[in-house]
């Protein structure tokens, strides 16, 4: 079967990798916040801001998906909780006005001195509101995926956990990633503006500490993720042989080998590992985490490409 | 159990496809361009504008090569995993017991085509739905409404489909089933009696579903969809927040320490 054959091809497949990033942005950069007693807020705010991108991606390429795109309507006069798909778009359109009028209260409280005091009481409710359906979010891609006849897809209980390790793995790089960029851009002149709008000032910059931090979750997840794929392989072979070689020795073989297991997961883990074991110089650790956090991100789209496209074949 | 119901056999079946013509002609479908790939089954696919085709398995059986033909069509379960998983309720059932896709609210996601455990339903690229055998009630084209038989079964020249009450064609199955095991055929079966909570197009065969290329127990889609859920929500716990909790926590208590010490020194 050829791409263009596939039901669920190229769109849904960068919908899944747009919305698992923006739900575990979210998620880990409220956790990291929270952790850090409130400390991290424009890290929060980062992630939220780059969230809304990502899920507005998401919306428009699940829209491009669908045979009728100017039907989409039809998913909303109706809820059907035994239907993943249904659900999904009722959490993904929850998720995205929690998180588009928590913006909006953070812009407008820069903007209309007035509105401080309701900013301040809405946001951290929000908050809360846009956790827990991030966990959702992230959580229902996966699933949607595992609710077929596909034998590569739905012969194992582990999809939607190899899914969310993966999410987990692309939203905490790109944490790191748009961290390394926020810094930049702070002491940029002319972007003096727009930060100022977004974040309340332009002189600011995301704790280097925080980002070593961030990178050492990354470590245990990628280990966790790579884990969590070896489990399902395994349980795979079993439970779907022919699924089971076309991902390891057939015509997705070099894919899931050298794509999602050597680029996307193993090295960014080892070039990690290496900062956080032997200790490299601070250009080297700055260019080595952003390198590995790239290629974790990238895992992810890897990932589901694979999976994806494995189980139509 | 009630409704209607189409049986084959394919043991008197003669695969000439006058039910794939039928089924083109009554439903105003373009013929497919085909080309020869060495077998006469033709098309080689399902699409959005063939619901049925004629399967001919090649099978050695005692040493010998046999030509065993099956319908490639729905089979309207009663359990329809696409009307399950369907995000819009397009897909409902009809007054016979038959699977309905209603061509004005389908919205085209496909999550129907990945669901069907016979991947039957495809995508009308022209049309921008999905679409399958309708069993001859598609709007404007309702043969059972007019108290006719679906086109196939009409067409049907050696009598290999029957159409009627469900519970008649499964008694009249099981006494060919009963024939067959009498011939000798001791793994004939009945196919669809039982599968998915009872199809509405069932099958004689006179050997294991596999052999004809059928799924031996086909499940519905959402069979652990509860399971699924929990496993990916717990592991959204465990994944997503075990390791922030243990690095950023730890990590902020050692450094409260640390001042604390230094603040006491």
């Amino acid at each position: 079967m050829t791409l263009s054959e596939m039901a669920w091809g190229v769109s849904l497949w960068f919908d899944l990798w747009a919305v698992g990033i923006a739900s575990a942005s979210f998620l880990a950069a409220f956790l990291i916040n929270k952790l850090s007693g409130g400390m991290q807020r424009n890290l929060f705010r980062l992630a939220v801001y780059t969230g809304i991108v990502f899920a507005l991606i998401g919306v428009t390429l699940l829209l491009l998906h669908l045979g009728h795109w100017f039907w989409f309507w039809h998913m909303f006069v109706t809820v059907r909780p035994e239907s993943v798909l249904s659900l999904g778009g009722w959490i993904l359109s929850g998720w995205l006005t929690v998180a588009g009028i928590m913006a909006v209260l953070w812009i407008a409280k820069y903007l209309f001195k007035g509105l401080s005091g309701l900013s301040d009481k809405a946001t951290p409710f929000l908050s809360w509101v846009g956790f827990v359906l991030s966990i959702l979010l992230i959580t229902y891609g996966g699933v949607l995926i595992a609710t077929t006849s596909q034998p590569l897809w739905a012969s194992t209980l582990l999809l939607p956990s190899l899914f969310i390790g993966s999410a987990m793995c692309s939203g905490l790089a790109w944490l790191i990633l748009v961290s390394l960029i926020a810094n930049w851009a702070t002491g940029v002149s002319w972007l003096g503006g727009i930060l100022k709008l977004l974040f309340g000032s332009a002189d600011w910059k995301i704790d280097v500490d925080i980002i070593h931090k961030i990178a050492r979750v990354l470590v245990i997840t990628l280990a966790a993720t790579l884990f969590i794929l070896a489990a399902f392989v395994l349980w795979l072979s079993g439970s779907a042989p022919d699924a089971f070689s076309v991902l390891v020795s057939g015509e997705m073989a070099l894919y899931f080998w050298g794509g999602l297991v050597g680029f996307g997961l193993a090295l960014p883990f080892l070039m990690l590992l290496l900062i956080w074991k032997r200790g490299v110089s601070q250009t080297s650790a700055k260019a080595l985490v952003a390198a590995s956090s790239f290629m974790a991100v990238a895992g992810g789209l890897i990932l589901r490409a694979v999976i994806l496209f494995g189980g139509q074949l | 159990m009630a409704g209607k119901a189409i049986l084959y056999d394919p043991t008197r079946c003669s695969a000439c496809r006058g039910c794939q013509v039928a089924c083109k002609e009554w439903n105003e479908h373009e013929a497919t361009p085909t080309v020869f790939t060495g077998s006469y089954e033709n098309p080689k696919k399902l699409s959005g504008n063939t619901w049925i085709r004629m399967r001919f398995n090649e099978v050695v059986r005692n040493g010998k090569l046999s030509w065993l033909f099956t319908r490639n069509s729905c089979m309207h379960c009663t359990n329809a995993s696409c009307a399950t998983v369907c995000p819009v309720g397009a897909i409902s059932k009809t007054e016979e017991g038959f699977v309905h896709i209603d061509q004005e609210w389908c919205i085209g996601c496909g999550t129907c085509t990945e669901a069907c455990p016979f991947h039957i339903p495809h995508l009308d690229h022209h049309e921008g739905t999905v679409t399958k055998c309708q069993a001859c009630t598609s709007v404007g084209l309702n043969r059972l409404a007019a108290g006719a038989e679906p086109a196939c079964v009409k067409s049907c020249p050696p009598n290999a489909l029957i159409y009627g009450n469900r519970d008649d064609l499964v008694a009249t199955g099981q006494q060919r089933v009963a024939a067959l095991k009498a011939r000798g055929s001791t793994n004939a079966y009945l196919y669809g009696e039982k599968e998915l909570d009872g199809l509405h197009v069932m099958y004689v065969l006179d050997d294991n579903p596999s052999v004809y290329g059928l799924p031996e127990n086909p499940q519905a889609a959402t069979t652990d969809m509860v399971g699924k859920w929990l496993v990916g929500l717990a592991t959204a716990g465990v994944v997503g927040a075990l390791p922030l909790l243990w690095v950023i926590q730890r990590r902020e208590e050692m450094s409260g320490k640390a001042k604390a010490e230094g603040g006491a020194k």
